[in-house]
């Protein structure tokens, strides 16, 4: 069967993911990008398993403004998919068809999915899609997403329009700029400049607006210097005329002409202020923003909101993590009894089931996270908390955006590394990136808690918080000292949309959790089990050696590295040893802890006994800060694209652990001492 | 904003001028003959306003203002013509001194003198030659910067003087001259503020809605 692609493109907040979901149901595919990590997603239509929709990243235009933009656009260029599902948000529909306009400049075969056609009624304003369709020579289909709406009608227009030839599609740039676009069309096609199947006409208004990927590829094909100077020269008589440079020429062009478009395609009903424009009839969205981004009430607000977050996820997770823990123990018992085998019994119990145990126990907490955080998202709440947080957040050095992987961060670094990819500015995701495994994740919650229960029964919730708070105040301080030497550089913009609020989908809701949190899954799922394995064998080799000694070789290796820290209160080999193996993944700490306690009673018997409360509080600081998780650092690497970085954010974060825990048990330690002294 | 020395203003009023008056390419030449100084000069004078973003220039081929060019352009001229107004009407100066005092007044004179200059003027019925005082008083008045705006104000846009990228995003983002924005609020710090233009809320920092220049309504 011949697989035809179909692209699926649109504004952010045009609904588009829900109308992704919608059309492929559950076939979906998720992956990466080559080069990028942006999440590509793709699915085959729901009645028709031959052709294959491609979610592109939510996009305003098809510049090199971010890496989402980048990845669109080259997927349209260079992939040409058959068709593009364009979806536009109807009660938005100006800003909406730009991004029509430069589809259509481009020669793709457009699809238009006019979505949200209630929105735009609630706000008085009618589409007349058929006028819209006729207008734009493509075909248009009223959708409403949220409702499962016009998704048939719009996968059978596809399948319908598979093979459409697209007509050449034209703004009227006006007599001037159009003398110079027919010059250069005659140009291309006299000389042959031909780039793939694009159209004559895009390739002349790429020349004319200088966008250096076109015109490298034309050079590499034969365009001469004295073609271009001559394009430079008429670039200048254009800017000449209009006094503006020739880029902001052609988007007020494109505007002008989306404005008669408009004028044509909406009837306003009645509430719209004509003369003005702006609609004034206060709206749900503004009402909720009244309140929300009140300039009193805005951050007491959103500090509920975070503390609520964090109270569903650890106190409804905790439930589930109980019934996890009640399971698993069982199970062991279980197995116990019904294995003889000496060491296949301690393989299935300390290793299997002890190691991926204690993983399962917390991934409700992160699967709850993500649920609140998609939440958030879809609502359109997260955009508001960087436009309140912006204030503070650019003070560290960063931006409002960034706040947004960096709350995520509490959860998971993984999807929070991901997450920057929102960040237009190299530097402000490099700093955002390199600082956000600062920020506690769910998988070092396990070790607090087991330390914090043993040591400080009492104030276990303010030991947790403690922590917390010491991850955030030292990612601000080594983002603001970044700042300031490696990512020098001024504030980059923030021009960001504040999408009107919307309610979430429960099905939109936990396909997005189900993604994030499958990620981290899939990651404990394998690469933890694996080292649990590992410890256990490496445990139980050389082969006779007792079970987690000293004599094994995890120990030889514990003890060789135990040196390093002495001076923190905790340079025992099994301290070392699972902080060793916390850097595969910091749930691990406590597995590998079990492991190596495994021969000295019960995990809480054996810290008890060989730990104190300033050596655990050490410890807790080390497992904050040091060097994130494998699975965080190959999410680094990749972002960057550069190995380096990964071993720089390897080695900063460890000697920033090491120095915080160093000065902490020192100066506690001596404390102490005089405390004792005196009293 | 960039403040342009009193010379370079003058230069650029100068531009502004020969650009109306010969209602074709303005050249270097035509600049150094007006204001009877060597072209060496009138060329560095150039190079400035470029680096400031008020002109094009190709080598050897025409000058030609930029949007925030004619737009500085313009205030100066109305400045001048407003102070050698006053002086001649009011304090019954000559037109002579007049005028070169005012080409001098023009690039020191603050915003509340003038305010007050263009109240006393309206009210007391005296003309400006060639302009309409109201015009200049909108202009003057009411052109600002989308950051000096408050809460509920509401403006035209007029300009974008951004560079680049910037440029390009403010733009595509919706923000285009003739558009209505509102400022409907501001972020506890300050900053950002959130903005409507048509259909929908953006937000900007103030840093850069310093860039866009509206007419206030």
């Amino acid at each position: 069967m011949d697989i035809k692609r179909v692209a699926l493109i649109g504004n952010p907040n045009s609904g588009k993911t829900t109308l992704f979901n919608a059309l492929t149901g559950s076939t979906q595919q998720t992956g990466n990008w080559p080069g990028v990590t942006v999440e590509k997603k793709s699915g085959k239509l729901l009645k028709y398993q031959d052709i294959e929709v491609i979610d592109l990243p939510g996009t305003y235009s098809l510049g090199e403004y971010s890496e989402d933009e980048l990845v669109a656009k080259r997927f349209l260029l260079y992939d040409r998919p058959e068709a593009v599902i364009d979806v536009i948000d109807s009660s938005n529909l100006k800003r909406n068809l730009y991004l029509t306009m430069l589809l259509l400049e481009m020669g793709e075969n457009v699809i238009l999915s006019v979505n949200m056609l209630d929105a735009a009624r609630s706000r008085n304003a009618e589409v007349d899609v058929v006028k819209l369709s006729t207008l734009l020579n493509v075909p248009a289909v009223p959708t409403i997403a949220v409702k499962g709406k016009g998704i048939a009608e719009l996968a059978e227009q596809t399948r319908n329009h598979m093979d459409r030839k697209c007509q050449s599609f034209r703004i009227d740039y006006g007599n001037e700029i159009e003398h110079h676009l027919c010059k250069f069309e005659r140009l291309i096609c006299q000389n042959e400049l031909q780039l793939d199947d694009l159209e004559p006409r895009f390739l002349a208004i790429k020349m004319l607006e200088n966008n250096h990927s076109i015109l490298h590829r034309l050079r590499e094909i034969g365009l001469t210097t004295e073609q271009e100077e001559d394009l430079e020269k008429d670039r200048a008589h254009i800017e000449g005329i209009f006094k503006e440079d020739i880029e902001s020429v052609m988007i007020e062009k494109r505007y002008g002409f989306i404005e008669g478009i408009v004028k044509q395609v909406v009837n306003k009903t009645q509430g719209m202020d004509k003369e003005v424009g702006i609609n004034r009839k206060i709206n749900v969205s503004d009402a909720i923003d009244a309140v929300v981004l009140h300039r009193v009430l805005a951050l007491p607000i959103f500090l509920l909101i975070m503390f609520l977050m964090f109270q569903i996820t650890f106190t409804v997770g905790g439930l589930f993590t109980n019934l996890f823990e009640l399971t698993l123990g069982k199970l062991s018992s279980v197995v116990s009894a019904l294995v003889a085998q000496p060491l296949l019994n301690s393989f299935l119990v300390e290793g299997v089931l002890g190691g991926v145990g204690s993983i399962l126990v917390f991934i409700p907490n992160i699967f709850l996270l993500f649920f609140v955080l998609s939440i958030l998202e879809d609502s359109g709440y997260m955009a508001r908390g960087a436009y309140l947080m912006d204030g503070f957040m650019r003070k560290i050095g960063l931006q409002g955006k960034s706040f947004i992987p960096m709350v995520t961060g509490f959860g998971c670094s993984v999807p929070a590394v991901m997450a920057t990819r929102t960040l237009e500015s190299k530097a402000d995701r490099m700093i955002t990136m390199m600082v956000l495994p600062f920020m506690s994740c769910g998988a070092r919650l396990p070790v607090y808690v087991l330390f914090a229960s043993i040591f400080f029964p009492n104030q276990e919730a303010l030991v947790v918080i403690s922590l917390y708070v010491i991850g955030i105040v030292v990612a601000v301080l080594m983002a603001k000292i970044f700042r300031l030497t490696i990512f020098r550089g001024k504030n980059t913009p923030f021009v960001m949309e504040l999408p009107p609020y919307r309610i979430p989908t429960l099905r939109g809701v936990m396909i997005h959790m189900w993604d994030r949190g499958g990620e981290f899954l899939k990651k404990a799922g394998t690469l933890i089990f694996a080292v649990v394995i590992l410890i256990w064998v490496l445990s139980n080799l050389p082969y006779g050696v007792a079970y987690a000694s000293q004599d094994s070789y995890i120990g030889r290796i514990g003890q060789a590295l135990s040196v390093l820290f002495r001076p923190l209160g905790f340079g025992t080999w099994e301290a070392t040893t699972a902080l060793i193996f916390g850097i595969v993944a910091k749930e691990v700490v406590v597995a590998a802890l079990g492991t190596v306690y495994a021969s000295q009673g019960t995990l809480t018997e054996a810290i008890g006994l060989l730990w104190t409360p300033l050596s655990a509080y050490s410890f807790m600081l080390m497992t904050l800060l040091y060097t994130p998780c494998i699975a965080t650092l190959a999410a680094i690497r990749k972002e960057t694209k550069s190995i380096w970085w990964m071993f720089f954010s390897m080695g900063y974060t460890f000697a920033v652990a090491w120095l915080f825990s160093f000065v902490f048990y020192q100066i506690g330690s001596r404390l102490s001492f005089w405390l004792g002294l005196l009293g | 904003m960039h403040r342009l020395s009193s010379a370079n203003q003058d230069y650029l009023e100068t531009i502004f001028l020969l650009s109306q008056e010969i209602m074709e390419e303005v050249r270097p030449t035509d600049i150094a003959n007006r204001l009877n100084v060597s072209k060496a000069s009138v060329n560095q004078a150039i190079k400035a306003l470029k680096a400031a973003g008020f002109v094009n220039n190709e080598r050897y081929g025409p000058v030609v203002l930029t949007e925030k060019g004619r737009f500085e352009a313009r205030r100066i001229h109305f400045l001048h013509h407003l102070i050698k107004a006053f002086m001649m009407s009011t304090l019954n100066i000559r037109e002579e001194i007049a005028e070169k005092e005012a080409c001098q007044i023009e690039h020191v004179i603050g915003n509340q003198t003038v305010k007050a200059i263009v109240n006393f003027m309206r009210n007391n019925n005296i003309k400006v030659h060639h302009f309409d005082l109201d015009e200049v008083h909108q202009f003057l008045f009411y052109s600002k910067r989308l950051s000096e705006l408050k809460v509920g104000d509401q403006g035209v846009v007029k300009m974008v003087d951004a560079k680049g990228d910037l440029k390009k995003r403010i733009m595509e983002m919706g923000v285009i001259k003739g558009d209505i924005i509102e400022v409907i609020g501001v972020a506890p710090m300050g900053d950002p503020i959130s903005l409507r233009i048509g259909d929908y809320n953006l937000s900007l920092r103030l840093a850069e809605a310093d860039y866009v220049w509206v007419e206030v309504l």
